[in-house]
């Protein structure tokens, strides 16, 4: 039995561990929230140029520019998006473990799978396994995330186009609530024009007569410069677009999954302190007991 | 619309930065500058780092960097570039000191690969000068 001392001890400094993620909790909360608003901004300029890219695609012909090009599948990179600091559950595993197993059974295939990670965790775990990786940059923040995701976008594209690369993919946690999170694997190169109209939400039949009727429709359009200029100006930015909205869901769902697994460290150390406390009492009144029946133990051989 | 206003929208993917009616439109086409008046044909064209203005009478500079600018047949205008700062939030300091070192980048380039970090700092560069023609009037 440890000693009482050494119980509140314990207790002092569990009940500071559990101040502390308390606090963390409530930061993760505030940023949790301004994510969401980031990812919600984001979308107007989503859609329009979804619907830009995919119209000037329909016009043009879907092997009108080379960033649409479909090459057999030899070389692929795939962006890893991970988090610069831990203490958020299994957020930073499940998005290595989802790229581990994309490049096993998917990508078994190709004879080169190289890496461009976004977040000191991710990069940690593969460099640890040796893996090929061309890029490290530490995890964004919501003000960097655009940047980040240009600079990326621009990197990829000259991989691309220099067939150093034939196909792309992201991987990154997907904000679905506060509550659940899911990693996604998504094709960036060659952009498929299909995927662009999904990602406008619509049904496939209501986005074949969108389709038709877009490229009635752009044909009166002027185009300025020519629609392939336009097109090799526009499809990078979409691109760009699309790890930018994947950077936004993967620090989104960063603050919730901190934001739960401080809740759930919160939730553990008040259970600690109970637990604790019952030893702490117990131990207690043993003492008290103790001392009692010495003392009852000495007045007996006193009277005898 | 023949007459009257542009219903203009300007979108980044931060957010919606303006969303108005003005009586015209000056933008930095890739192939130069160009005004745009209510009554224009529908169009698709590319825009380039650059000064954009919105309204002739009340005039709203912007610095913008690469994107598009579309006049729907119903005569709306989008406007989605990449990045958009109003011309009052510009700070002159930073921009300069942006360009110098993006410049500097560039020039100490020669024999490296043209590759996308080679397109990053030209970015890099772009947005720097259209933020300081930004300034000057």
């Amino acid at each position: 039995m440890p000693s009482l001392k050494a119980i509140r001890t314990r207790i002092t400094s569990v009940k500071n561990t559990r101040k502390i993620t308390r606090a963390m909790k409530l930061v993760s909360t505030a940023k949790l929230r301004r994510a969401q608003d980031a990812l919600i901004a984001a979308r107007p300029y989503t859609q329009a140029i979804s619907k830009v890219v995919s119209e000037l695609g329909a016009v043009a012909g879907p092997d009108a520019h080379k960033l649409f090009e479909e090459r057999p599948l030899q070389k692929a990179a795939i962006v890893v998006m991970t988090s610069d600091r831990g203490q958020a559950g299994a957020f930073n595993a499940n998005v290595t473990k989802a790229v581990e197993r994309y490049a096993a059974n998917e990508l078994s295939g190709a004879t080169e799978v190289s890496l461009r990670i976004i977040g000191r965790k991710g990069n940690q775990y593969f460099s640890r396994r040796r893996a090929t990786i061309t890029s490290f940059d530490p995890s964004p923040i919501g003000a960097t995330a655009l940047d980040s995701a240009r600079e990326t976008a621009n990197r990829v594209i000259a991989d691309f186009l220099a067939g150093k690369v034939d196909r792309v993919f992201v991987v990154y946690n997907e904000f679905k609530n506060a509550a659940s999170q899911a990693v996604r694997v998504r094709q960036i190169l060659p952009v498929v024009p299909e995927k662009v109209e999904s990602l406008v939400g619509k049904g496939s039949a209501a986005a074949a007569a969108a389709h038709a009727s877009a490229a009635a429709e752009s044909t009166d359009f002027i185009y300025e410069p020519g629609k392939l200029e336009l097109l090799n100006r526009l499809v990078p930015l979409y691109v760009q677009i699309l790890l930018y909205r994947a950077a936004l869901e993967s620090i989104t769902s960063f603050f919730a999954s901190q934001m739960t697994a401080m809740e759930n460290a919160t939730k553990n150390a008040g259970d600690m302190i109970s637990s604790l406390t019952l030893q702490f009492n117990r131990a207690r009144q043993a003492s008290i007991t103790k001392e009692l029946a010495e003392i009852v133990g000495g007045a007996e051989a006193l009277k005898g | 619309m023949a007459t009257g206003l542009l219903g203009v929208n300007l979108v980044t993917p931060r957010g919606v930065v303006a969303h108005t009616d003005a009586d015209s439109v000056q933008a930095p086409g890739e192939l130069g500058e160009f005004e745009l008046l209510p009554g224009h044909v529908p169009m698709l064209t590319a825009l380039r780092p650059g000064v954009l203005t919105i309204g002739t009478k009340t005039r709203a500079r912007y610095a913008v960097s690469s994107g598009y600018l579309r006049v729907d047949p119903s005569g709306a205008v989008e406007i989605l570039v990449e990045q958009a700062l109003p011309a009052k939030d510009v700070d002159a300091e930073t921009a300069k000191k942006d360009l110098a070192a993006a410049e500097a980048e560039l020039s100490k380039w020669s024999d490296k690969p043209m590759d996308g970090d080679y397109t990053n700092v030209q970015q890099r560069a772009g947005w720097a000068r259209a933020r300081i023609d930004t300034l000057a009037h």
